[in-house]
């Protein structure tokens, strides 16, 4: 399962690959390219060298260097530990994990996914312009609420659950099967919570429930089933259902923006029907902020187009309840009237079992064959490229077409997806780093459909 | 990481042990099942902890025994002792220092490390404790700030022996402890009129027989429940056992003799301990000043390199009773 290069015989010991040899773990694989990059460091597609697999794709997930002086870091820990737990066709399956013993950095091999549905949802919106058909979206669902009510029923929280995160396997046995992917942020058996914004995680606030973004300190297993709704609900769509703009600060700043999105469209949440609301700490001390407007009529059925009366809004609404006690759970949802009634969900969610439907062809992930194993240390340096970059669109102006690749690849890269091939050829030689910028930066990560106008806006103004 | 909240908590423990070890148990107990709690799900704390005993079912016994002897023996408890003072200076939670004494003997039972590299125990022990705050601490304090006498490692070298005993113990470090059976267990076994000082006195029975005779050999959730039974009484017949034991059993799968014979141990180490009250939950101040001054004359040492091979040992003034033990060996 673990190996360590061959080279981890005891304490202290430093040998196995250094400089320019390849280290003797990787040499079991075909490295193909980069395919994406996010706070935890970059993933690469392989393809392993040996039997009984040979050819088989490989998703690689190399983790960052902790801060000198730190250790390992804990989010490795703790998400391998977790995986190493896990067993389930719907989980995401850790195949194994490499250190290379010259900079002890950590390697994570999974078996490879093509897709993911923040790409499936946006192939829809962008290129095909039909909504994702029913099947799809009832098998997607059911088996990400499968996967969901084993990791619950096991006491795992995921936490962070977002399209980006929620994978899709391309062709082969497993073919539109979903993976529940990224345990980076979960927990298990109780272990402590830090705040999200530790260790300059970056966590979308789209998709959190509105008793964490009132200041709820416990995280349960009702958090998860807040974001499947609002992935259910961008699903039926092809928008997020909620996208308030982040207030970025250090230690978990209060996110009036995201419960505005949530009011406006759910209408206020009320001590009648969510009796420990009065308890949450953004309640009590921002009661004027978060009750300042008044959102009278919930509208949910008007913004995902469905009549009230249908199962699948029923559902949803039930996912999307405020209390978090009255919250459906996954096994609740995955014995709901929609997932009984026609077209019923099957194993393979991209392609419907009727003939007549229509099978939409999902781009495979683009890979970026630029990028070596060897050039794993470079997260620091695309960084910095995306932060010049930026500087670069500003100082042009805001229609100039490295500003909205910019746009483009800085939403992938909170997405963790593939990234950057037009960043690099942008090559500007400038020594501005400055703090506050990347702050800034990473706020407009968190907003795929911002335009330039409003990003310079946001820009100045905050 | 976030080196200035560590210190705050490790300047309150150091004045007010006692005080803060209590909280300390009240909340590692009732952290899960906090009722007063505004906004969570209650947990279903019956389901809890049935999946709990059924997880401790399937992974029990594969991590081996326990037993050591000889100088091996003797380096354990220094470390045990170690680890328990380093919890108290940094203020972490009882369960972190249980885990690491679960990953330290867990790591012996594979490999084997011996006389000559009694530094290596040093490592070893950083290297456990680093792993379980990590798993379990929201406050972690850097590794340099781990020192053990004598030896002073650098970081690159505590972290290959983080790798290395991940690597050993196959990454599963969240094993279960007593501590996720102990609040459930109070509330079914006691009449409830002072479950902080059960709890408390559980938690002294569990690190007793932590040090006495390893982790491996009994299952956290017999640990637990032997621990609040000699708490609560030391003079238990068996039938009072099996009736207790009625109490917490509704799910009927706890292992009855195991907490037989655990309780048995508790008892005699009881005899034994309590001519010195309390070393394990609430260190003296003295020892703690002691082994502060113990820090500063060693910080100039940075190699891995023992400067003296000799055993791990507490000075002094650490008024624990091993002295009369270790002179058997």
């Amino acid at each position: 399962m673990v190996d360590t290069g061959g080279t981890g015989r005891g304490v202290g010991n430093n040998g196995g690959a250094a400089g320019s040899n390849r280290p003797v773990w990787l040499q079991q694989y075909d490295l193909i390219g980069k395919i994406g990059e996010g706070t935890y460091g970059l993933v690469f597609l392989a393809r392993t060298k040996s039997q009984p697999n040979r050819g088989k794709c490989i998703a690689i997930k190399k983790f960052k260097q902790s801060k000198d002086g730190d250790g390992v870091s804990p989010t490795a820990i703790r998400e391998i530990m977790l995986l190493r737990e896990i067993n389930h066709e719907n989980v995401v399956k850790l195949v194994n994990v490499h250190i290379n013993p010259a900079d002890m950095s950590l390697y994570l091999a999974f078996d490879y996914a093509e897709h993911d549905l923040y790409e499936i949802i946006r192939h829809h919106r962008e290129k095909v312009n039909h909504s994702i058909n029913p099947y799809t979206v009832k098998s997607l669902l059911w088996q990400l609420l499968n996967g969901l009510n084993y990791l619950h029923s096991n006491w795992i929280i995921h936490r962070d659950l977002k399209p980006s995160n929620i994978l899709v396997m391309g062709e082969g046995e497993e073919q539109g099967v979903v993976k529940i992917a990224d345990f980076g942020l979960a927990r298990i058996y109780q272990a402590p919570l830090k705040p999200l914004s530790d260790n300059g995680v970056v966590v979308t606030i789209w998709y959190r429930a509105p008793e964490l973004l009132l200041g709820a300190k416990h995280y349960t297993s009702a958090v998860d089933m807040w974001a499947v709704g609002c992935i259910f609900a961008e699903l039926l769509t092809l928008k997020p259902l909620f996208q308030g703009v982040e207030v970025k600060a250090p230690a978990n700043p209060f996110q009036l923006d995201q419960l505005d999105k949530i009011f406006k469209v759910l209408g206020h949440p009320t001590p009648e029907k969510w009796p420990t609301l009065v308890n949450l700490p953004h309640w009590q001390s921002d009661q004027q902020h978060i009750q300042g407007h008044k959102y009278e009529s919930p509208g949910l059925h008007n913004v995902v187009h469905l009549p009230p009366k249908q199962p699948a809004y029923d559902l949803l609404s039930k996912m999307l309840e405020y209390d978090p006690k009255k919250r459906l759970t996954a096994a609740q949802a995955l014995d709901h009237e929609y997932f009984r009634n026609d077209p019923l969900p099957g194993h393979n969610a991209l392609v419907p079992c009727q003939l007549g439907e229509k099978v939409v062809n999902y781009p495979a992930r683009p890979v970026d064959t630029t990028t070596d194993f060897e050039g794993t240390t470079s997260v620091q340096t695309q960084s910095i490229k995306l932060f010049h970059c930026a500087r670069f669109c500003v100082i042009v102006g805001e229609h100039s077409e490295p500003f909205k690749s910019l746009l483009i690849n800085a939403s992938q890269v909170n997405f963790g997806l593939p990234l950057l091939r037009r960043i690099s050829s942008v090559s500007i030689d400038s020594s501005f780093l400055v703090g506050a910028f990347v702050s800034r930066l990473a706020g407009i990560q968190t907003t795929a459909t911002v335009t330039p106008v409003a990003f310079l806006h946001f820009f100045h103004s905050a | 990481m976030d080196d200035s909240s560590a210190s705050a908590v490790s300047l309150s423990s150091l004045l007010c042990t006692e005080t803060e070890s209590c909280l300390d148990v009240l909340e590692d107990v009732s952290e899960f099942f906090n009722f007063s709690s505004d906004d969570c799900n209650l947990p279903d704390t019956h389901e809890y902890i049935t999946m709990l005993v059924d997880r401790e079912k399937s992974s029990f016994g594969i991590h081996g025994s326990s037993e050591v002897h000889g100088w091996l023996k003797c380096a354990r408890l220094d470390a045990i002792k170690w680890i328990l003072e380093k919890r108290a200076f940094f203020g972490f939670r009882f369960r972190t220092a249980y885990l690491s004494v679960n990953y330290f003997d867990r790591f012996l039972s594979k490999k084997c490390i011996d006389n000559e590299q009694s530094w290596a125990i040093g490592l070893l022990s950083i290297a456990c404790l680093s792993i379980a705050v990590k798993m379990e601490e929201c406050s972690i304090p850097g590794l340099t700030e781990f020192r053990v006498e004598d030896y002073n490692f650098e970081s690159k070298v505590i972290q290959r022996m983080e790798l290395l005993i991940l690597n050993t113990l196959d990454w599963r470090m969240c094993s279960i402890t007593p501590f996720n059976y102990l609040h459930y267990f109070i509330t079914k076994i006691s009449d409830k009129s002072r479950p902080r000082d059960l709890a408390f006195r559980a938690v002294e029975f569990i690190f007793a027989m932590a040090k006495e005779f390893g982790l491996l050999d009994y299952r956290p959730s017999a640990i637990a429940a032997a621990a609040i039974l000699a708490a609560l009484n030391k003079g238990l017949t068996r039938e009072m056992i099996e009736l207790k034991m009625s109490l917490i059993s509704s799910f009927g799968s706890l292992p009855n003799e195991e907490v037989l014979s655990c309780y048995s141990l508790m008892q005699d180490i009881e005899v034994e301990k309590f001519e010195v009250p309390g070393y394990v939950i609430s260190p003296d101040l003295s020892t703690i000043r002691s082994s502060f001054g113990n820090f500063n004359e060693n910080s100039a040492i940075t190699s891995v390199v023992p400067t003296k091979r000799r055993r791990l040992r507490f000075d002094d003034s650490d008024q624990n009773c091993e002295s009369e033990k270790d002179k058997q060996h």
